[in-house]
C-alpha cells in the first residue's frame, strides 16, 4: 500500500499525477465550485513541492497552498485512516502526530508541513503486531462504528507518553478534543486505562 | 468553536461549505518581522497572517474569510522565544508560543500561575499543541481565554509596525469584536507581563456549555493584593460579555481598601454584573450571562480574598 502511494505523489504534478487526479475525479466528493467570487490572482497560485516523513517512510509531493495535512494523507497518499469527520479542529478524529505532537490534520496546512515527521494509525502497529492501545480498545469493546477511533488512539497514545499512569479524570480531560457517537466514552477511558497498565508491564519487562 | 470568533452569530452557511476544499490562496513564508510588514503592506489587508492557523482555517473554511494570500509567520525568530524572565522580573512571552507551552512552562507556573491555569481550559490538547498565544489576542475574540488574565496582570504588548517597535498596555490593544491596534499592517512580537505585586493572588473562572472545548458563556480573571489585611491592589476583569474584554474599574475600587469581608466581594460582584454589556444567543441570553457574571465574581473573589 504504501509502496504504491509513494510511486504516486513520487509522480507528482510534473510528470504523471495520474493516480490523484483519477481518485479525486472519481471520488466525486470534492464540490467543484469552492465559492462564487471572481478569479483571483490565489486560484492561479502555484503548487509547492513539500517532503514528508509519514511512518517512517519519505514522501515528496506537490501541493496547493490550500491543502491540508489531511488532504494530503487522505487523498493523495491514500492513507485513509486518518478521517475527516468536521474539518474544523472539533472533533478530533482527523489526528495524527506530527513532529511528536498531536495535531488536527484538518487545522494544518500541507505546505506547513514540510519537512516534517508524520505518524498515523497505520504507522502504530509494530511487525504485525498490534499496539498496546489497539489491542484495549479492540478487547474493551471501545470501538463500534470506529470512525473516531484512529484519532482516539493517537491521542490516547500521546496523553499516555506525558502522563503513563493517568486517573481517568485525567483521561478524560486528555481526550476531551475527540468525540465519539457512539460509545459513550466509558470503554475508551477503561480501554486507555488498560492500555496504560500493559505498556507499564512492557516497560518493566524491557528494564529487567 | 466558529461563534466564538465574533461577538454574534457565526457567519457559516450552514451544511453549503461542510467539506468544502479551503478557498484558494497564495502561501507566503516570511522569514523576519521586516519581510512580514512588507508583505502585508504589498496586499494591503487582503493577507492574513498565519501562527498556529487554528482560527485561521476555520475562518477560510466557513467562508468567514477569503484572503489573497496568507503570510506564515512561525519561522520568524524575533516572534519566538518562548517564555523569558527579564532583569526585574518582567516576564517576556514571544507571540508565537504555543498554548500548550504556555500550559506547562515552570516559570510561569511558579511567578504567574492564572495564565497557564487559564490556558489549560483552552480548546483541546491538540488545539493547544497548535494554537499560539498571540494568535489568540490578535483573533480578538470577546471570549478570548488568555485575555482576561494577562489584563488581569497588567500586561503589555510589543508590536513591530513599520515605523518600529511600539508597547501598549494590552487594555488599549483591543478595539472590537475581531479588532485591534494592529490594523492590518503590524506584527505582534511579544506579550510582556509586569513583576506580579507582592503576595497578589489570582484566580479564573470559565463557564460554558460544556467544560472542554467550548468558547466561554462568561469568563472571570480576579487579582488581589493584601497588606495587613487591607486590599491593595484589586483586578477584576471579564471575558466574553462585551465587544472586547473588559477591565470593571468600580468593581476594583470597591475591593482597595478594604478587608476584602462577603459584603465587599458581593458590592464589587454587583458591580461586574452591571458593567458586563452581554449578548443574547444560543450560549446564553443576556440576563442570564449577567447573572453568571455575578456569580462567577463573587467567587473567584471569595477565593482569593477571603
Ligand atoms: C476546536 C477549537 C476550540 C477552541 N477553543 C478555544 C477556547 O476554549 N478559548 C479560546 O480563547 N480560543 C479557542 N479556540 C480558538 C483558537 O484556538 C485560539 O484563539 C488560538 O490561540 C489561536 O492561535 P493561532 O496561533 O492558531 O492563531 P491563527 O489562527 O494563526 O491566527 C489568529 C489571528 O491572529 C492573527 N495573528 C496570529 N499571530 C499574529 C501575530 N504575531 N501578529 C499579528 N497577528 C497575528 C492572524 O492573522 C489571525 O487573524 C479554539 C479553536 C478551535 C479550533
Ligand atoms: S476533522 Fe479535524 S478535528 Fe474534525
Ligand atoms: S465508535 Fe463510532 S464514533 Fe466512536
Amino acid at each position: 500500500m504504501s509502496g504504491e502511494a509513494r510511486r504516486s505523489a513520487d509522480g507528482g504534478r510534473r510528470t504523471g499525477r495520474k493516480t490523484g487526479a483519477a481518485r479525486r475525479a472519481g471520488s466525486g466528493r470534492r464540490p467543484s465550485t469552492v465559492d462564487r467570487r471572481p478569479p483571483t490572482p490565489a486560484d492561479r497560485a502555484p503548487a509547492w513541492q513539500i517532503t514528508l516523513s509519514v511512518n517512517g517512510d519519505p514522501y515528496r509531493v506537490s501541493v496547493r497552498p490550500n491543502r491540508t495535512l489531511l488532504d494530503v494523507l487522505r487523498e493523495e497518499l491514500g492513507l485513509t485512516g486518518t478521517k475527516r469527520g468536521c474539518d474544523q479542529g472539533e472533533c478530533g478524529a482527523c489526528t495524527v502526530h506530527l513532529d511528536g505532537r498531536t495535531v488536527n490534520a484538518c487545522l494544518v496546512l500541507a505546505i506547513d508541513a514540510d519537512g516534517s515527521e508524520v505518524t498515523t494509525i497505520e504507522g502504530l502497529a509494530r511487525r504485525g503486531e498490534l499496539h498496546p492501545l489497539q489491542r484495549a480498545f479492540v478487547e474493551e469493546g471501545a470501538i463500534q462504528c470506529g470512525y473516531c477511533t484512529p484519532g482516539m488512539i493517537l491521542q490516547a497514545a500521546a496523553l499516555l507518553r506525558q502522563n503513563p499512569s493517568p486517573t481517568s479524570a485525567q483521561i478524560r480531560t486528555g481526550m476531551a478534543g475527540n468525540l465519539c457517537r457512539c460509545t459513550g466514552y466509558a470503554k475508551i477511558v477503561k480501554a486507555i486505562g488498560k492500555a496504560a497498565e500493559v505498556m507499564k508491564g512492557q516497560r518493566k519487562g524491557r528494564a529487567s | 468553536m466558529e461563534a466564538c470568533a465574533t461577538h454574534g452569530p457565526s457567519a457559516s452557511a450552514g451544511g453549503r461549505v461542510f467539506r468544502a476544499a479551503l478557498p484558494p490562496f497564495e502561501y507566503l513564508a516570511a522569514t523576519s518581522v521586516p519581510e512580514a510588514l512588507r508583505l502585508l503592506a504589498k496586499f494591503r489587508g487582503r493577507a492574513v497572517l498565519l501562527a498556529g492557523g487554528t482560527d485561521v482555517l476555520v475562518q477560510m473554511r466557513t467562508g468567514k474569510r477569503v484572503p489573497e494570500a496568507v503570510i506564515d509567520i512561525k519561522r520568524v525568530a524575533a516572534l519566538g522565544g518562548g517564555v523569558k524572565v527579564e532583569r526585574g522580573g518582567r516576564i517576556a512571552i514571544g507571540a508565537l508560543t504555543t498554548l500548550a507551552d504556555i500550559e506547562h512552562d515552570a516559570k510561569l507556573r511558579r511567578l504567574v500561575p492564572l495564565l497557564p491555569e487559564a490556558v489549560a481550559t483552552m480548546a483541546s490538547p491538540q488545539v493547544r499543541n497548535r494554537g499560539t498565544i498571540g494568535g489568540n489576542l490578535c483573533n480578538a475574540a470577546p471570549s478570548a481565554d488568555t485575555a482576561p488574565p494577562l489584563l488581569a496582570l497588567d500586561a503589555l504588548v510589543r508590536l513591530h509596525t513599520r515605523k518600529g517597535v511600539r508597547t501598549m498596555p494590552l487594555a488599549e490593544f483591543f478595539t472590537g469584536p475581531g479588532r485591534t491596534a494592529l490594523g492590518t499592517d503590524a506584527v505582534l512580537g511579544a506579550i510582556l507581563v509586569p513583576k506580579p505585586p507582592r503576595g497578589l493572588r489570582a484566580a479564573f473562572r470559565k463557564h460554558g456549555v460544556r467544560e472542554a472545548m467550548e468558547c466561554a458563556v462568561v469568563s472571570v480573571a480576579v487579582a488581589v493584593a493584601k497588606e495587613r489585611g487591607t486590599i491593595r491592589h484589586a483586578r477584576v476583569v471579564l471575558g466574553a460579555v462585551a465587544p472586547t474584554p473588559l477591565r470593571v474599574p468600580a468593581a476594583e475600587a470597591l475591593l482597595v481598601g478594604h478587608p476584602g469581608g462577603p459584603l465587599d466581594l458581593l458590592a464589587a460582584a454587583g458591580e461586574a454584573a452591571d458593567a458586563a454589556r452581554p449578548i443574547t444567543d444560543v450560549r446564553g441570553s443576556s440576563d442570564y450571562r449577567r447573572d453568571v457574571v455575578r456569580t462567577l465574581v463573587r467567587r473567584a473573589l471569595e477565593e482569593v480574598a477571603g
